[in-house]
């Protein structure tokens, strides 16, 4: 109900200079970070922003990670905007989902947490359904001239579901509270927020069929902790894992606006400290946690629009990414201060593109992007280690046609390339879990493969009814690789090469107040 | 006043960050672990071709398995290993005509040496030596297929169908005469005490009035059930053909039709395909006798049903079961043996577990058989390696250990391998090492047919 008043707040009392139907997408990507921002919208043309999103996603094909489902379909509703009223501003995401995904494998944990460990893993593919019910809210009040006290607040409530044995119930919320003050100096503003958050998980594990839960002539339906990248616990051990954690943090924004020019930057870093135990909290025979996993995240970004001419506008964008962690364990170590996981990933990333002609029938964006990332990840007692780089390159075109006042026509292409740079896989003969073969070595070759797209979107906006635009959109992303070199005697779970289809098909409602 | 709002805003952020600060932590290391194998070069006193040993280490705390190779010298270098608790088995089997290479001794059968330790700790670089036992079979009966997990709880006939086959592995006729089937005891548990051994497993030598002068542990086992095949005094009274069998059940009745137990009530199987019929049993475990032994007016356990046309074995000593019952978890193991008339089954030593310090009327005592009377031996284990407890027989009798794979209650029996068929008559494959020498039946067979045979 709350969430929904919400919305309601932020979307139906849309209230603005300027429609929502924002049609260009550099304008879009632009709006978008503005939405939770107590500074970005400062000064711009917008007071009012609201779109109602619903869209079915087919995602499928062999062109995959080793923790990842051949098939995926998800269907989301997203509704996100903000509004001023008054000396309040008002911003909020709202997200639901239900994803479906077959043929996973070798993951029974949720999606949330990538670069986490300490999670039971079964080789047997399975049918998995996802929930997630997300809220990012943010509220400033204009105090004065200068001062713009705010709170942000992120929820999110997951679960995840399998259908096969050995069947996963996840059960997490996330609630993070993001207190802050923001400071108006000319045109120049500046805001910086702490983060305090907890997350509380249940992990369960559990089969329907004895002859499964009992027998080992179904190896692939025993499922083990993973208590590493390669170190593995007993078989069918624990089926119930508490998960208690904490989210400390801080971050700061920075925003100036000059004659055609304006540019933004943020800086955020999150400690992350999971906590795992057998017993909750409130049973007697809670000790403590068995094993912990510290997660420091740092992200960085910088926005820049520039205007050169009344028919170009140009938008740079560099960000930064580094999310860097390692465990404790007492199954593993017998110690919570001795580290037998590392994880390391490192994301950079340049994007530019060129609107033109925005206000003529037809009007086009151009651009390119550049990404670099690299992921290294260790398991130290069974002397596991994977390191993979990866370049990608992207070049984009966008077209626009408008006829007459209400119909808006855009396509867009933008094909794709990933190259891997340094990729290096190093395992232990005498350390080789199920876990090793199946993921570490499987994730190895996909790395491996240079990988080629092309996404190719459409949309069409037009206003049926009302006062507010609809468009209708749908984009595919077909990815191809060439062909893995699988080695013989050491062969991973599945070839991860081939290709793979992402069709996104929706309709967005975009909330005008004239 | 907001100079306050600002200055605490800016304490807050400081500790905030200032607690998202990295903690100090060690990182773990695998480690190196040099093995040397040996012998006794009393016994094997010719150059142990070393490098053919099979040897696989399985690690407790996941189950992984790993085969590794010495070299010629018998050594062994584990580099990197995963720290744990490590299990080890040997074996090394010299096929007969390479043996009388070596020797130039010439023997029928191959030669096998053996070895294997349970829980071997490996914390940090170290060395140890690995002594290899030489295997010789002892007698000609050895243990053909034991049926210990029984069949499905409510649809079949639980532990009720529990049966063991006795084989004649040589070409001349034995007889089953006094043969004593032995459940051997051991600590049920995983867990740690000043009482156990470095295998975990009771020290039996802490038994309270343990007296014996040799090694407790290794030249004795310790009985929960002692169950003897009768005689008419003759010795010859159940002769056994070479290739043959007998099977000694539980139960000696149809588990997968339908009888009527002790209470009147008929018990049926739902799905009989899971269970066996037992009629055809040489013999059976009926306590009764035995509990009107221990008190002359006990009455009959509901599923202790006598088949009249089954001879019923001896039962010397019985704990803990309300039939010839085998624990499905893989908790005891089977010893077959023959005393002389030096011992008195009447009147067996008995001792309570080490971990027992106080002895009282009713103290659960165990009967210790010597294990010079052991003819053959078969190691029971889960086959989840965590689930597994400490083995329970000394390692010359057994060197290995075996189980099932579908668990209790899978209808699934383990069967000892065939080595070859001579003149139509199968010889067994007896290498004292239960890892090598067994299989399993996804339905346990108890009809002694060519099916009920591992070829």
């Amino acid at each position: 109900m709350a969430i929904g008043l919400l919305c309601c707040s932020t979307l139906g009392l849309s209230q603005g200079r300027t429609d929502s139907l924002y049609v260009f997408e550099q304008d879009r990507d632009w709006i978008s970070r503005s939405i939770l921002s107590p500074i970005f919208t400062t000064g711009a043309e917008t007071d009012s922003y609201g779109v109602l999103q619903l869209n079915q996603q087919y995602d499928r094909g062999g062109l995959r990670m080793a923790q990842q489902a051949y098939d995926k379909r998800v269907i989301g509703f997203t509704a996100k905007g903000f509004n001023r009223l008054g000396r309040f501003k008002i911003g909020a995401i709202f997200q639901f989902n239900n994803q479906q995904e077959d043929s996973l494998s070798n993951s029974l944990r949720n999606d949330l947490d990538p670069l986490t460990t300490y999670y039971p893993y079964a080789s047997k593919s399975g049918h998995y359904r996802r929930q997630n019910y997300i809220l990012n809210a943010s509220v400033d009040y204009r105090l004065n001239r200068y001062l713009s006290p705010y709170i942000h607040i992120d929820y999110h409530k997951h679960w995840t579901a399998g259908t096969v044995d050995p069947r996963l119930k996840s059960d997490r919320f996330i609630v993070k509270v993001k207190p802050g003050i923001a400071v108006h100096v000319g045109n120049h503003d500046a805001a910086a927020f702490i983060n305090l958050g907890r997350a509380d998980e249940t992990v369960k594990v559990d089969y329907i069929n004895d002859n499964f839960k009992f027998s080992s002539l179904y190896p692939d339906r025993i499922y083990y902790p993973s208590y590493g990248y390669g170190y593995s616990g007993p078989s069918r051990d624990s089926a119930t894992n508490y998960k208690y954690d904490t989210y400390k943090g801080f971050g700061v924004s920075y925003q100036v606006r000059l004659h055609k020019l304006i540019v933004q930057a943020e800086y955020s870093y999150e400690y992350y400290h999971n906590t795992n135990q057998y017993y909750s909290k409130s049973s007697a025979q809670y000790t403590g946690p068995r094993a912990i996993f510290n997660l420091y995240n740092s992200h960085a970004a910088v926005n820049v629009l520039f205007r050169s001419s009344d028919r170009a506008q140009h938008t740079l964008s560099l960000a930064y990414g580094n999310s860097n962690g390692y465990d404790g364990s007492l199954p593993v170590t017998k110690s919570l201060k001795i580290v037998n996981y590392r994880v390391d990933e490192r994301n950079a990333g340049m994007r530019y593109s060129v609107q033109l002609d925005k206000a003529k029938t037809f009007a086009k964006e151009f651009g390119a992007a550049v990404g670099y990332g690299i992921i290294d990840r260790k398991d130290l007692l069974s002397d596991v280690q994977l390191d993979a780089a990866t370049l990608r390159l992207q070049v984009f075109a966008n077209l626009y046609l408008r006829q007459g006042i209400r119909d808006t026509y855009k396509l867009g292409l933008s094909p794709y390339i990933a190259r891997p740079g340094d990729v290096n896989f190093r395992y232990n003969a005498l350390a080789t879990t199920d876990f090793v073969r199946n993921v570490v070595n499987t994730d190895y070759h996909y790395y491996r493969l240079q990988k080629s797209g092309i996404v190719f979107d459409a949309e069409y906006m037009t206003r049926l009814f009302g006062k507010n635009n609809i468009g209708f959109y749908g984009e595919v992303d077909y990815s191809w690789s060439d062909k893995s070199a699988l080695d013989d005697n050491f062969l991973p779970a599945f070839d991860p090469s081939g290709q793979r289809t992402d069709i996104n098909l929706g309709v967005r409602m975009y909330i005008n107040a004239r | 006043m907001k100079t306050n709002q600002i200055l605490i805003l800016v304490l807050a952020v400081f500790f905030t960050v200032a607690s998202c600060k990295k903690d100090d932590v060690n990182e773990a290391r695998p480690v190196d672990i040099a093995v040397q194998l040996t012998v006794n070069e009393e016994e094997v006193w010719f150059d142990v071709p070393y490098e053919d040993a099979v040897i696989k280490l399985v690690n407790k705390s996941n189950g992984q398995t790993y085969d590794v190779k010495a070299d010629t010298d018998g050594k062994i270098l584990l580099h990197q290993l995963v720290p744990g608790i490590y299990d080890i088995n040997v074996t090394l089997t010299i096929p007969a005509e390479t043996y009388a290479e070596l020797t130039g001794v010439n023997r029928e059968d191959d030669f096998t040496l053996n070895y294997t330790v349970s829980s071997q700790s490996f914390y940090q670089n170290q060395e140890i030596t690995v002594k290899l036992i030489a295997a010789e079979t002892v007698g000609g009966f050895v243990i053909k297929q034991i049926y210990y997990v029984g069949s499905h709880t409510k649809d079949a006939a639980l532990n009720r169908d529990n049966f063991i086959e006795i084989y004649n592995n040589t070409d001349e006729t034995l007889y089953a005469d006094s043969l004593l089937i032995v459940l051997a005891y051991g600590k049920p548990n995983k867990n740690n005490d000043e009482y156990s051994l470095p295998n975990n497993q009771f020290d039996w030598s802490e038994s309270i009035g343990m007296n014996v002068s040799d090694d407790a542990n290794e030249d004795y086992v310790y009985a929960k059930g002692i169950f003897m095949i009768p005689s008419d005094g003759t010795g010859k009274k159940y002769p056994v053909l070479p290739g043959k069998s007998f099977v000694l059940a539980g139960s000696a009745l149809n588990h997968a039709g339908s009888y009527v137990n002790n209470n009147g009530v008929t018990i049926g199987a739902q799905k009989p395909e899971l269970t066996v019929d037992l009629t055809g049993a040489d013999f059976e475990a009926w306590l009764l006798p035995y509990e009107q032994k221990l008190d002359p007016e006990a009455t009959p356990f509901a599923n202790d049903v006598d088949n009249v046309d089954v001879p019923n074995v001896e039962v010397f000593f019985k704990l803990s079961m309300n039939d010839m019952y085998f624990p499905p978890q893989a908790r005891e193991s089977f010893v077959l043996m023959k005393v002389d008339q030096s011992f008195d089954l009447n009147n067996i030593a008995a001792f309570a577990t080490p971990i027992t310090r106080t002895i009282t009327d009713k103290t659960t005592k165990y009967p210790q058989l010597p294990a010079r009377y052991i003819i053959d031996a078969v190691e029971i284990e889960q086959y989840e390696v965590s689930d597994r407890i400490p083995r329970r027989l000394p390692l010359r009798f057994d060197a290995g250990a075996t189980s099932v794979l579908g668990g209790p209650y899978s209808s699934q029996s383990i069967i000892r391998k065939t080595l070859k068929t001579v003149n139509g008559r199968r010889i067994l494959k007896d290498t004292n090492n239960s890892t090598n020498d067994f299989g399993y039946f996804t339905k346990a067979n108890p009809y002694k047919g060519d099916d009920s045979f591992m070829d």
